[in-house]
């Protein structure tokens, strides 16, 4: 009994092997940490965020020579990709507005944003890439629309460089857009 | 025996004393030729009457000046007249010619004037009028009425006819603007036309005023007028109120016309509101046949053609109607009244001469291929008065012109207030055949019905588990109310759900990739393989 033990022992600590932990990667913006009072804006309000459905998983994207798009196995973000576009995208307008846009239910009578994130992941030639819409509405009411599509070279090699190199992509999408949460001249 | 030889001897000669008888002779036919050339020649003169003339006394004169004398008096051969033989002296002889007039001078009294009230003393004579024509008449007849117009008298001579003798009569004056130009000369009636004549002498240099637009109106007696705005008395010079006269002059709006030359005949208007009604001489008439009511269309209301008074309306040809349904076996259909209408290029500001009238013609003949039609349109809402409208309906059905008794005729098109009059006829007619009563009997029947109902509702209403509905509905919808807030995004329920959410998100994509690795290697769970590196993002 005691042989047959041993025997199971030592068959199973040779199967073992040492699991390969993931890195797991956050999409914040990198403004300043400050507290205090928000300012809620009195004209705009956060609509909905739309994430293209190949972005919505967990692994990063990175397309192969061949042209795929391959979810990154270890390489993973740490929260759903959406809640992280929106409160980067958020945190970069309250940045350059100085106004925080509440959720759509609670300012009825603004005029919404609304986001569709089309594509996000790095590239076969070394860039990060960012297609994204945008559009003002009020109710159903469509008041102007955008487009916005950049890449970005990445710093250096790895996956750590791709996120950095998205967030500053959204950063970017989040100053354009700012630029056009204007309210527009009431008509006579 | 002795031979006695005839003694021949030469004649006496002529003696002295036929020197005597032939130089009587001489004398006597010197005499004759000097009396032959120095004789004027007798004309005969014929008059209706010898008042005035006797023979041997009654000279005739030419400016107080004497030319002959009557010798002799007597009855013509029908008895109707006298004719008084006339030596005239040689000087005179010239002035015999085909126009030459004689009348009697005699004291006279009229209207206007009284004249030759010297041969109340001195006698009757005869005036001599020279003429201008041909020499050699031998015969005249004398005039019954001095000439007011002296013979060669510069100026115009028209001629007027109306349809209604007027108060004008010979020597009447002849107005311009109120001013005496010339004379009426003479009045006639002729039986053949039914119409009254005038000569007019109008005196240079007004004849000029005279051209082939003017229109001459009577000017006599006085004008009482009543209208809207109270009295209007017209009147023209105080010889003209007393005696008559006639105007003359270019209607406002017709422009000025040819010269026109002696003898022309125009028309005398009553008056010069008659002139302006109807200012225009060239027309043209037609026929519109209308299938609808004609009330309120009279004779003399306008033609219009978008609003422009085009012409007037003539005539209802009634009888012409009748006679011409049973002559085209008609009668009794119902056919369309035939009204005369009478239109005028004038109105148009066309040239009122008769070429515009052909203009016009066929104008109107293209434009009814194009969709002229004439309609009867309501002129007064008040009044009902009506008119015949023009226009062009581009809609309407195909027509052409045709001929009715000899005029030509427009077609014509039912439209406003005539037709929306026969569509309301059409659905009062409807609501007429309605069955009215029966819907009322239903409808009291359904009332009933629902006054049952009602009641019935009403009692269901006043019982007490019914009044209790609202209150528990209420609560009830309050605690839904109360429920649903547990569930908003701010209650601790909903963040609670949404991280058990994401959790299950996330199991869920482990799931998914425990299966995928364990459809790839199914002894993964024994014998895990070393994972796949990833594909690490390089700079290019």
């Amino acid at each position: 009994m005691r042989v047959a033990s041993l025997l199971l022992v030592v068959f199973l600590s040779g199967c073992a092997s040492k699991a390969v932990e993931p890195s797991y990667y956050l999409m914040r913006s990198n403004h300043a940490l400050e507290s205090g009072q928000l300012t809620p804006s009195k004209d705009f309000a956060m609509g909905t965020v739309v994430i293209a459905s190949y972005i919505d998983q967990r692994g990063l994207l990175v397309e192969t020579q061949d042209g795929e798009i391959r979810a990154a196995q270890q390489n993973l973000w740490a929260e759903p990709v959406y809640e992280g576009v929106r409160n980067q995208i958020l945190v970069a307008i309250r940045a350059a507005k100085g106004e925080h846009l509440l959720p759509a239910d609670l300012n009825r009578d603004a005029i919404v944003l609304d986001i569709r994130l089309d594509q996000l992941h790095g590239t076969n030639d070394g860039n990060a890439k960012v297609v994204a819409y945008w559009w003002l509405r009020q109710g159903k009411e469509v008041l102007s629309a955008y487009k916005f599509a950049e890449v970005r070279p990445l710093a250096t090699d790895g996956y750590a460089a791709l996120v950095d190199a998205e967030k500053a992509l959204l950063e970017q999408l989040a100053g354009r857009i700012a630029a056009t949460l204007v309210v527009p001249e009431p008509q006579d | 025996m002795t031979t006695q030889q005839a003694e021949i001897s030469q004649g006496r000669r002529l003696s002295g004393i036929w020197i005597i008888p032939l130089l009587a002779l001489v004398l006597g036919i010197y005499m004759v030729i000097h009396n032959y050339m120095t004789e004027g020649p007798s004309i005969n003169i014929a008059f209706k009457t010898a008042d005035g003339l006797a023979a041997g006394k009654t000279k005739i004169k030419y400016r107080n000046v004497d030319m002959g004398l009557v010798e002799e008096v007597r009855l013509n051969e029908s008895l109707d007249g006298v004719i008084a033989k006339v030596k005239m002296e040689r000087q005179a002889l010239p002035m015999l010619r085909e126009d030459t007039r004689f009348w009697v001078v005699t004291a006279r009294v009229g209207l206007g004037n009284i004249s030759g009230l010297d041969t109340l003393l001195s006698g009757a004579y005869i005036q001599l009028a020279p003429g201008e024509g041909v020499k050699g008449k031998r015969d005249f007849v004398a005039l019954e009425q001095p000439p007011l117009t002296p013979s060669g008298a510069p100026g115009l001579r028209v001629h007027l006819t109306s349809a209604k003798a007027a108060s004008v009569s010979a020597g009447d004056a002849v107005l311009f603007n109120g001013y005496k130009v010339g004379r009426v000369e003479s009045m006639t009636f002729e039986p053949d036309d039914r119409r009254a004549h005038y000569a007019l002498f109008i005196d240079a240099p007004y004849h000029d005023l005279v051209d082939s637009q003017t229109r001459f109106w009577n000017v006599s007696g006085i004008s009482l007028s009543a209208g809207a705005d109270g009295f209007k008395l017209d009147t023209g010079s105080m010889d003209t109120v007393l005696l008559g006269g006639v105007g003359f002059g270019n209607p406002p709006g017709v422009g000025k016309g040819k010269p026109v030359e002696n003898n022309t005949e125009f028309d005398l208007y009553p008056s010069y509101e008659d002139i302006l009604k109807n200012p225009f001489r060239y027309g043209t008439h037609y026929v519109v046949s209308f299938a609808q009511s004609i009330k309120g269309l009279s004779i003399g209301a306008p033609v219009e053609y978008r609003g422009l008074i085009l012409g007037r309306v003539e005539r209802i040809m009634l009888k012409e109607s009748l006679e011409y349904n049973v002559e085209q076996e008609l009668e009794g259909k119902g056919t369309a009244i035939p009204v005369l209408i009478y239109l005028e290029p004038g109105r148009l500001e066309l040239p009122d001469i008769p070429a515009s009238v052909d203009n016009m013609r066929e104008s109107i003949e293209i434009g009814v291929t194009n969709g002229m039609r004439a309609s009867l349109e309501t002129g007064s809402l008040l009044t009902g008065a009506k008119y015949v409208n023009i226009d062009y309906f581009p809609n309407a059905e195909e027509a052409s012109m045709g001929d009715f008794l000899g005029y030509t005729t427009l077609p014509s098109i039912e439209t406003g207030l005539g037709q929306i009059e026969q569509k309301l006829t059409a659905v009062l007619d409807k609501i007429n055949a309605l069955p009215l009563e029966d819907t009322v009997a239903s409808a009291n029947t359904t009332i009933m019905t629902l006054n049952s109902t009602l009641a019935s509702l009403h009692t269901l209403l006043e019982k007490q588990s019914v009044q209790q509905l609202p209150e528990q509905l209420d609560e009830t919808l309050q605690e839904l109310r109360n429920t649903l807030q547990g569930l908003s995004p701010d209650s601790e329920a909903y963040q609670s759900l949404n991280s058990s959410l994401l959790r299950l998100n996330r199991t869920l994509g482990n799931m998914e990739s425990l299966t995928r690795t364990l459809s790839a290697q199914p002894n993964a769970a024994l014998f895990p393989s070393k994972p796949t590196p990833d594909i690490i993002p390089e700079v290019k």
